[in-house]
């Protein structure tokens, strides 16, 4: 099968590893590119097509229609994939383009919550929908949003990335449940929940936040109330040094995100790594979360539900170990790149084929 | 009418505050004073009353857990802190049908069971109190919350 990849994120590498991984299997895969130079990636075929706009921007660029075009027509692939939202200037022009050529499109979005449109955004969105023979949610609540205007097309829930399964962390018998956190300290992801979970689990636990953000005056003076401040690390902002040391350190990640009207976790590949390395889960639940976690994380409604989890973790060490392994098989099975390529894959020949999904 | 309305307001200004309810309206600042001294104040959700001046505090928690998950809480915090030496964990007697009291890094928490609910009452001291003397402080407030259950 021949699919042509337009993307406005052409050079994200797990991106690339994925496209590559299904060139690889047996479909032929043009990778369209905004500006830079025709080639190859390993299986991959690079089409540059010229854009216009900031760079820094990608969502806003503008492909030039023409060359598009001209790309279409040269390599008459059996499916377009657009990985752009269905309110970008390249949504639009390869919904316009597709229909002229009868290409059968899809559309890929991450968004879990709906963007305020103007009109002429809201007509772009519908006309991409409806048109499109597929969408592809980055989690089921992205494709749920998708597929409430697009109710012919076929749906399914693929994250655009895989992960690549990392070796299991291997820690000697820790005097403390070490319990980490990574994500902006921000209201929406929660860390005030942690903080008041863990005013009520005692024993031996320690705490490694990485991140920074404004919500962390507050919650380190909550901390030094709690009396809690030697038991807590402040590894500073996401690097990935600091999430590599992170990793090392912790036996468990909590994610406490909460919903607000405009913002709700999507897919989470920081929380995916952590569980593939063989670290316990445990999440709110908020947004995509509990869907990424499955059966393999544990998912709490708030703050006392948290503290029972984590206070039987401290009593019981092992349950948390066996949450890890847990964890790192849940990823193995469903989130690594070759797994994730085999999905995609599979729902581009149901596209095509117009064959229904699971 | 507007001397209808107005006498409405007088009144609703003049009523008596709402008796608090959950686990804040089982005690009064008067229970308070020998913990917190002088018009301890407040709030809810938790339940947590403010020393006025200075920093200690007691909190009062009821959890929302019942049976075998209130016990199989009680019995994780038991045996965590039973494992952390610091806690210098004492079974109590005369809290309900199961209690244990601990060292904090926020002073003293007493974990009681009383029927299938789980009540935890902390004190915060910000530092290391004399166990004893802050538990049997705690004491009176927790035979008062068991006895409203």
């Amino acid at each position: 099968m021949r699919v042509l990849v337009l993307s406005n994120q052409p050079n994200d590498p797990g991106s690339r590893e994925r496209l590559r991984a299904i060139a690889g299997l047996d479909s032929e895969i043009y990778l369209g590119t905004p500006g830079g130079n025709a080639g190859v990636d390993g299986a991959l075929r690079l089409v540059p097509v010229p854009a216009k706009g900031d760079p820094r921007l990608p969502e806003k660029l503008h492909w030039n229609k023409a060359a598009l075009r001209r790309v279409m027509t040269e390599t008459r692939p059996a499916l377009v994939h657009c990985e752009a939202d269905p309110d970008t200037p390249l949504a639009g022009i390869v919904s316009v383009l597709c229909r002229t050529l009868k290409i059968p499109y899809l559309v890929f979005s991450a968004q879990s919550v709906p963007r305020r449109l103007g009109w002429f955004g809201r007509r772009r969105v519908r006309r991409v929908l409806e048109h499109a023979a597929g969408v592809q949610g980055g989690s089921r609540l992205a494709m749920d949003l998708l597929r409430d205007q697009a109710p012919a097309a076929l749906a399914t829930a693929i994250p655009r990335t895989g992960v690549a399964l990392p070796p299991p962390q291997s820690r000697l018998e820790p005097e403390a449940l070490t319990i980490g956190f990574a994500g902006r300290l921000t209201v929406e992801r929660g860390a005030d929940i942690l903080v008041k979970a863990l005013s009520q689990t005692f024993g031996r636990w320690r705490l490694v936040v990485a991140g920074t953000g404004p919500e962390q005056e507050s919650l380190e003076r909550s901390i030094q109330a709690l009396g809690l401040a030697a038991r807590v690390r402040w590894l500073g902002g996401i690097r990935p040094e600091v999430v590599e040391t992170l990793w090392q350190e912790i036996d468990c990640l909590v994610v406490p995100s909460r919903d607000t009207p405009n913002w709700v976790e999507g897919h989470s590949p920081m929380l995916l790594e952590a569980m593939g390395r063989g670290i316990a889960a445990v999440v709110t639940n908020a947004g995509a979360l509990p869907e990424q976690v499955g059966s393999a994380g544990l998912v709490v409604a708030g703050a006392e539900e948290l503290a029972a989890v984590l206070q039987r973790w401290v009593a019981e060490p092992g349950a948390c170990r066996v949450a890890g392994t847990k964890a790192r098989q849940w990823v193995l099975e469903r989130y690594v790149t070759s797994v994730v390529a085999d999905r995609t894959r599979d729902f581009w020949s149901a596209v095509v084929e117009r064959r229904p999904t699971d | 009418m507007a001397l209808l309305a107005l006498l409405e307001i007088v009144a609703l200004l003049a009523a008596p505050p709402q008796p608090r309810s959950g686990p804040c309206g089982m005690l009064t600042a008067t229970d308070m004073m020998p913990l917190l001294g002088a018009e301890p104040q407040p709030t809810d959700e938790p339940c947590l009353w403010k020393s006025k001046e200075g920093f200690n505090r007691v909190v009062i928690m009821l959890s929302s857990f019942r049976g075998s998950r209130a016990s199989a809480m009680y019995n994780d915090t038991r045996k965590s802190v039973g494992a952390d030496p610091d806690a210098n964990v004492t079974d109590e007697l005369g809290f309900g049908d199961r209690a244990l009291s601990a060292m904090t890094p926020f002073g003293v928490v007493v974990v009681m069971m009383k029927g299938d609910q789980l009540v935890q009452m902390q004190y915060w001291v910000g530092g290391k109190p004399d166990k004893a003397a802050a538990v049997s402080l705690l004491r009176p407030l927790a035979a008062r919350v068991l006895a409203a259950l």
